[in-house]
């Protein structure tokens, strides 16, 4: 892969590669959940650093791609008035926009013919949520196919089978058969056009580059799934 | 940061485990999802929810199919007793798609660009409820200590938690869009028989004979009216509908006649005077529950069928015939509604009315089978019962829509959109500051532009609504209001119904964070300081099951109905002065309005310069900006169209589907596309309301089509005082406008 000659190449265990996959969703949940404080000093903190470093563990680049991001956050005068752009860009680009939202972030409106929220694809995945144990959080208010649900759902997934592989293997293995499932027949279906959007259409380098690193990741992640 | 983050990867790398040591991400809590406990029952993904319909005021009865945690289908409650069968409307079986419209508000907004204007984007940001609720509140108390509390404008319904706001507040500025559907009807029948509301409820299918004046309730296919209507004609009744252009309802009557728009009245006058002179009336009501009907007599002698033939065009021998017909043919009656000949579509619909009153009472329809019952609401204690509160002492009692200076419009308290705009932009008799409006969208307004002026006034305004309409585009906070089919709850019927009934609500859930409006105005009344004035909605709600003996349970096991089914026991004596029906009304003469109805010419006749009427229509799946963003109801009316009689279109060369442009007399033009029509009188034409949509956040309903209320007039206070004595209410005689036509 092109990638791994940019950067160190890391010698990764199947555990390694599991952390660095659930690191990888979890920080995309968060950049796609609604921006507060939390956001700003993920990209202050340690956690930064992981994600890059779970970008090598699986020979692939990210610090580049992030790098207007980066600069940009860097570049905001002060946090407040970098979380009121993000927070208006959040909402241009998947509440309430003008002239119109840009991609609303429900995969049934990428999956299902009548573009509407809440629909059969939606339905799917709240099942998935339902047999892994987990459901909406009552913080979220949202539908259970928002973007940073599910990208928080694969990275639980990954998580938890990881933890139960010796104590629990067949819920382990019910947990891979649901993050298959999941991957390949779901969020890979719809993810890639919805940031692809975002990418094309936002004002701020945040979310463009983002939204590329998001597309790339999924990409790739949903094609090492099916194999 | 490059030297740290290149250290870190190295010790990272170079230790074993590295990431495994559980990076910090992956320690905190999951977000947006939670852990189920063990042993949670399981979500049931299929279920049956009943239903009350919340899109239009008929309230019918519905059965939501969730199939998959999301509503698929909706029919009706088959245990339905308002309309007969259980059957619903195309705005019913649609509903499920505006619930699940990606347009939806969601959350509250914060507006970021300060310049308001059909073409600036709002720079919307979400905001917390705690946010939106605490800048409302600054807003409003900052308004009231510098300017007093009539300085708050609140363009809301009448309804508990509206007026719980206004009062609290201490404002007399609560408007509605009354006078511009049928604060006639309301005040007549105040004066004339109620003393209070009008009459709603109409026993239509026991009827024999169906006299209509422009009312088009089935064509608007509201099901208590379709039904009744339908159900009579199978029974054998004659329905005859004069109406200037073919509506859906005189397309299924016996006879349409097409007669002049705004002279009903004189055919209707004419009408009373054949009745009353070939003694055709029912005399013993008459003696037993109407009072003045000598005056009335005497009164309508100069109104001859050869007379009122001259000013409708409707031929003397047919308002004979027809008069004769009425009477003789029981039960008879001349059903109302809202937007209808006698709703204040003309400067004369007032007397109309009042006209059409005395004509049910002449033939015995009011409070007998086939007529008109008052109401049978349940009987429950009133918000004010239930949650008693000092409100603060209202000192202004002016009004910046000037309804104060009409008294009896005012008992009702409901409002003029056709004189608000006038009244903010004059700033008489004060300036208002700030505002709220709920539910109602600017494109309701007559003539809307100059309402979006006067909006852009106020130094601060709410939105409260489902989508981001046009009167949310002007809007400094939007709040997003719940959906019908998300809550839980009752819905105690208004109207419409024989006997009284309340329907369980079940509702499928909030999607995003949208409140009710009663959590909405109790979040503002706490914030303002003024928590008193709180009230528990669903406590409510309970209480008043409660008081007419049942509850929650009952409802859920018994059809989603509670009804206190029984045949209406006839009143005897009403609530006017003289305990009976006025047919010389002495609440009107008391104010110095005509106790008689009296002709009176349209406000507006054809002139060279404007040679034709305009006349407007509500698509039957319309209703109130509500569904116009629904992808399947658009497509089945792309655009509104100029329906016009095939001889006036060969005058301007254009054929189906060519533009005219018409032009109103208040100077405002629209281009639209013609529909060639033998269903209408070739002196008027008529387009389609609920188009013309400007906001851009409408994916669906943006940029469809013109909007109707283009055409017509707004009115200043001191036009409508010149019909004031005759045209009590105010009414806002909204289509009183001629139009003249070009070739596009």
């Amino acid at each position: 892969m092109s990638e791994m000659a940019e950067g160190e190449c890391i010698e990764a265990s199947g555990e390694q590669t599991a952390v660095a996959r659930a690191v990888i969703y979890r920080f995309l949940s968060r950049c796609f959940s609604h921006p507060d404080v939390e956001l700003l000093t993920l990209f202050d903190s340690a956690s930064l650093e992981e994600f890059l470093l779970s970008w090598r563990y699986l020979g692939l680049e990210a610090s580049e791609s992030m790098s207007k991001a980066i600069a940009w956050l860097a570049s905001c005068l002060s946090r407040e008035h970098a979380l009121l752009e993000l927070q208006k860009e959040y909402t241009h680009l998947f509440i309430t926009g003008y002239p119109k939202v840009v991609a609303p972030p429900y995969s049934s409106i990428y999956l299902d013919k009548a573009r509407l929220v809440w629909g059969k694809s939606t339905a799917e995945v709240a099942k998935l949520y339902e047999a892994a144990g987990l459901g909406m959080s009552e913080n979220l208010h949202d539908i259970p196919d928002h973007i940073a649900a599910e990208l928080e759902f694969a990275s639980y997934l990954i998580v938890e089978r990881q933890r139960q592989l010796e104590s629990d293997p067949a819920n382990a293995r019910k947990l891979l058969s649901i993050e298959y499932r999941f991957l390949t027949e779901h969020l890979s279906k719809w993810a890639p056009a919805f940031f692809s959007r975002v990418a094309e259409c936002s004002r701020l380098p945040f979310y463009s580059d983002m939204a590329r690193l998001a597309q790339k990741f999924i990409g790739v992640d949903a094609s090492h799934a099916a194999v | 940061m490059e030297l740290n983050r290149r250290d870190f990867l190295k010790s990272a790398a170079g230790a074993a485990g590295g990431l495994a040591l559980v990076p910090s991400i992956l320690d905190g809590d999951l977000k947006a999802l939670s852990k189920r406990p063990r042993g949670a029952e399981p979500i049931v993904w299929e279920k049956v929810l009943y239903q009350s319909c919340g899109v239009c005021d008929n309230t019918c009865g519905m059965l939501a199919y969730v199939t998959d945690g999301r509503i698929k289908w909706i029919e009706g409650n088959p245990a339905e007793t308002l309309g007969g069968d259980g059957k619903i409307c195309v705005k019913g079986v649609s509903a499920m798609r505006t619930l699940y419209d990606p347009d939806r508000l969601k959350w509250p907004l914060k507006r970021t660009n300060p310049r308001k204007g059909k073409d600036e984007d709002p720079g919307w940001v979400k905001i917390s409820w705690e946010e939106a609720f605490s800048t409302i509140a600054a807003k409003f108390n900052e308004a009231i200590t510098q300017h007093g509390p009539e300085s708050v404008l609140l363009i809301v319904r009448p309804k508990d938690q509206d007026t719980r706001l206004q009062k609290a507040i201490g404002t007399p500025n609560q408007t509605a869009h009354v006078d511009t559907c049928y604060i006639t009807h309301e005040v007549a029948w105040m004066a004339m028989v109620t003393g209070g509301g009008r009459s709603w409820t109409m026993d239509l299918e026991n009827a024999k004979y169906l006299l209509i004046f422009g009312w088009d309730q089935p064509g608007k296919s509201m099901q208590s009216s379709l039904r009744g209507f339908l159900t009579a004609k199978e029974r054998g009744a004659k329905a005859v509908v004069f109406d200037p252009r073919m509506s859906i309802t005189a397309s299924k009557a016996n006879e349409w006649i097409a007669i002049k728009p705004g002279t009903d009245l004189a055919v209707v006058l004419a009408m009373m005077n054949v009745i009353i002179s070939e003694g055709l009336y029912d005399k013993e009501y008459v003696d037993k529950y109407t009072y003045g009907f000598d005056k009335l007599a005497e009164h309508v002698k100069q109104y001859t069928p050869e007379w009122a033939a001259q000013i409708s065009e409707v031929p003397a021998d047919d308002i004979v015939r027809i008069a004769r017909e009425f009477a003789t043919t029981k039960p008879a009656i001349i059903p109302t509604h809202k937007r209808d000949a006698g709703g204040p579509l003309y400067a004369n619909s007032f007397s109309l009315s009042q006209a059409q009153i005395i004509m049910c009472a002449l033939v015995g329809a009011i409070e007998k089978p086939g007529g008109y019952y008052l109401d049978r609401k349940p009987k429950a204690r009133t918000m004010d019962e239930f949650a008693p509160v000092t409100y603060p002492e209202m000192k202004e009692k002016r009004r910046v829509d000037g309804q104060h200076l009409f008294p009896l419009a005012n008992k009702k308290r409901k409002g003029a959109f056709a004189h608000l705009a006038q009244g903010i932009l004059s700033g008489e008799p004060y300036k208002v500051k700030v505002g709220l409006a709920k539910g109602y969208n600017i494109l309701s307004f007559p003539n809307p532009d100059t309402m979006v002026e006067a909006i852009k006034t106020l130094d601060f305004f709410v939105a409260v609504d489902l989508y981001p309409n046009e009167m949310c585009q002007l809007a400094d906070i939007v709040l997003p209001d719940v959906h019908f089919l998300e809550k839980d709850g009752v819905e105690t019927r208004e109207y419409h119904a024989l006997w009284p009934q309340i329907m369980l609500r079940q509702g499928v859930g909030v999607l995003w964070e949208e409140k009710g409006w009663g959590s909405i105005v109790n979040g503002i009344v706490e914030a303002m300081g003024k928590p008193e004035f709180k009230v528990n909605w669903t406590g409510l709600d309970e209480a008043r099951l409660q008081d007419v003996g049942t509850s929650m349970e009952y409802l859920k096991s018994n059809n989603g109905i509670w009804e206190d089914k029984k045949t209406p026991v006839s009143k005897t004596e009403f609530s006017t002065p003289s305990k009976k029906i006025e047919l010389y009304s002495t609440v009107l003469e008391k104010e110095k309005h005509e106790p008689l109805p009296t002709w009176h010419d349209r406000l507006t006749e054809r002139s060279a310069d404007y040679p034709y009427y305009i006349l407007t229509h509500h698509p039957p799946w319309f209703r109130m900006g509500r569904n116009s963003n629904d992808p399947l109801l658009s497509e089945l009316l792309p655009e509104n169209f100029l329906h016009i009689h095939p001889d006036t279109a060969a005058k301007f060369g254009v054929g189906e589907g060519d533009f005219l442009i018409v032009e109103s007399s208040i100077g405002k033009s629209l281009k639209i596309r013609v529909h060639l029509t033998r269903g209408i009188r070739p002196d008027c034409v008529m387009t389609e309301h609920g188009f013309g949509y400007w906001s851009k956040e409408l994916h669906v309903a943006y940029g469809k089509g013109t909007c109707d209320g283009d055409l017509l007039p707004e009115r200043k206070i001191d036009d409508t005082k010149k019909t004031y004595a005759y045209n009590a209410p105010m009414g806002c005689a909204i289509l009183d406008v001629c139009v003249s036509l070009r070739k596009a």
